[in-house]
């Protein structure tokens, strides 16, 4: 309350002082015209622009009052949107398996792999390239592979670290890394290996942790498990790219 | 209620796998602690945000609480505290993007909400039309352009949103 009174005091004093300058102005403009010629007229109008405050692109550097609401459907989880505007996650079918999504504008779904029944996708870039997971499927999940989606084309897999069984891609930077985790004891923390997916099926070990998100420089952050298997203690923790 | 905002209280430096924690004086390290994103283009100086567990201190075991934390400038700040009247001492920060507006869930009934560091936390729900159905309960992103996703409840069932300014 307090703040949207002092909203209201602010804006009176805009009005007010809008009042001034549009007057004042008017008088200034009566004179001038009055001592003849209109050059007087286009200088004022000149000053006026260029002392217009600069417009921020709408939405990015401040919180607006009121945002439009676009429905993107039932049992519909986003999990990222990107630069450019496009959505990611999954969408819940009735047999409680999910099915990765893309929406920019319209909604597709992403698919699976060969002989997998789900997929999640996780991360997308500005580019439009988008990651996540296929699997096997509840209750075993047998397996989980990192993937590649494609809006038109069928997923293809990034591959796992050696000795590991499963594998995830969480993200994908603008600049086209992509960052997640294999899996050898049991998939998700504890026992979360980072990996780098080269993207053609190439993986590099990046060391003990699961990944979230990664930015345009190759800082990656996520959640560690510091003791490892079996305690589940997690704490964050931030790649620094070599 | 404002967001709550402390002085850095620790310092961290980044090198490949650093970790974080433990974080916050009513943390529960063992009950789980993530980092969920770091600001895009903001080179040199990482802004991180997350969510750890709070600790019944008494006890010292979770509490079923959660709070936010923001790694910048070398120090970690908490986004809000336990016992906030507005969160109910449950706070998570799934997103931020790179002019630090933040993206998440508060409250034991989730409300979705976004904020910008050091700044209030805005209900989402109160930055829609009014009427419009909506319940927003969790924002999990926020882009460049201000865009939020996340999901709520509309007419009764779960739907995924997205909120372009």
């Amino acid at each position: 309350m307090i703040v949207a009174r002092r909203r209201q005091e602010g804006l009176g004093l805009v009005y007010m002082s809008s009042y001034v300058r549009f007057f004042g102005t008017l008088l200034l403009l009566t004179v001038l015209s009055a001592c003849g010629g209109s050059y007087a007229f286009r200088n004022v109008l000149a000053e006026s622009s260029q002392h217009k405050p600069s417009i921020p692109p709408i939405g990015t550097n401040t919180i607006p009052l009121q945002y439009s609401i676009v429905d993107l459907g039932p049992n519909v989880f986003p999990e990222r949107v990107s630069n450019t505007g496009t959505v990611v996650g999954y969408i819940l079918n009735s047999g409680n398996t999910t099915m990765a999504f893309a929406y920019n504008g319209s909604m597709y779904q992403l698919g699976t792999l060969s002989g997998d029944v789900e997929s999640i996708a996780y991360g997308v870039n500005s580019q439009g390239e988008i990651v996540g997971e296929s699997d096997s499927g509840p209750p075993n999940y047998t397996t989980i592979m990192a993937v590649q989606f494609s809006l038109t084309g069928s997923p293809v897999p990034l591959g796992i670290l050696p000795n590991n069984t499963w594998s995830k891609a969480w993200a994908v930077s603008d600049s086209g890394e992509i960052v997640g985790a294999s899996y050898a004891i049991f998939w998700g923390p504890p026992g979360a290996e980072m990996t780098i997916f080269d993207g053609m099926g190439g993986t590099t070990d990046a060391g003990q942790g699961e990944p979230y998100e990664i930015d345009d420089y190759g800082f990656a952050v996520g959640a560690d498990t510091p003791y490892g298997f079996p305690d589940t203690t997690t704490a964050p923790f931030v790649y620094y790219p070599p | 209620m404002a967001s709550q905002t402390r002085p850095p209280r620790r310092s961290y430096t980044t090198h490949r796998n650093q970790q974080l924690g433990p974080p916050g004086d009513g943390g529960c390290y063992h009950a789980g602690a993530q980092a969920n994103d770091i600001a895009d283009n903001v080179y040199g100086d990482p802004v991180i945000v997350g969510t750890y567990a709070l600790c019944d201190t008494q006890h010292f075991r979770p509490s079923g609480g959660f709070a936010g934390f923001v790694l910048s400038g070398g120090g970690e700040f908490e986004i809000d505290q336990p016992g906030s009247a507005v969160t109910h001492g449950i706070l998570r920060i799934n997103a931020v993007n790179g002019h630090y507006i933040m993206v998440g869930s508060y409250g034991k009934n989730p409300h979705a909400f976004v904020t910008k560091f050091g700044g209030r936390i805005y209900d989402l729900n109160k930055r829609i039309s009014s009427g419009s159905g909506w319940n927003l309960t969790n924002a999990n992103d926020v882009n460049s352009i201000g865009e939020i996703v996340g999901t709520g409840t509309y007419e009764g069932q779960v739907h995924g949103f997205l909120l372009k300014p």
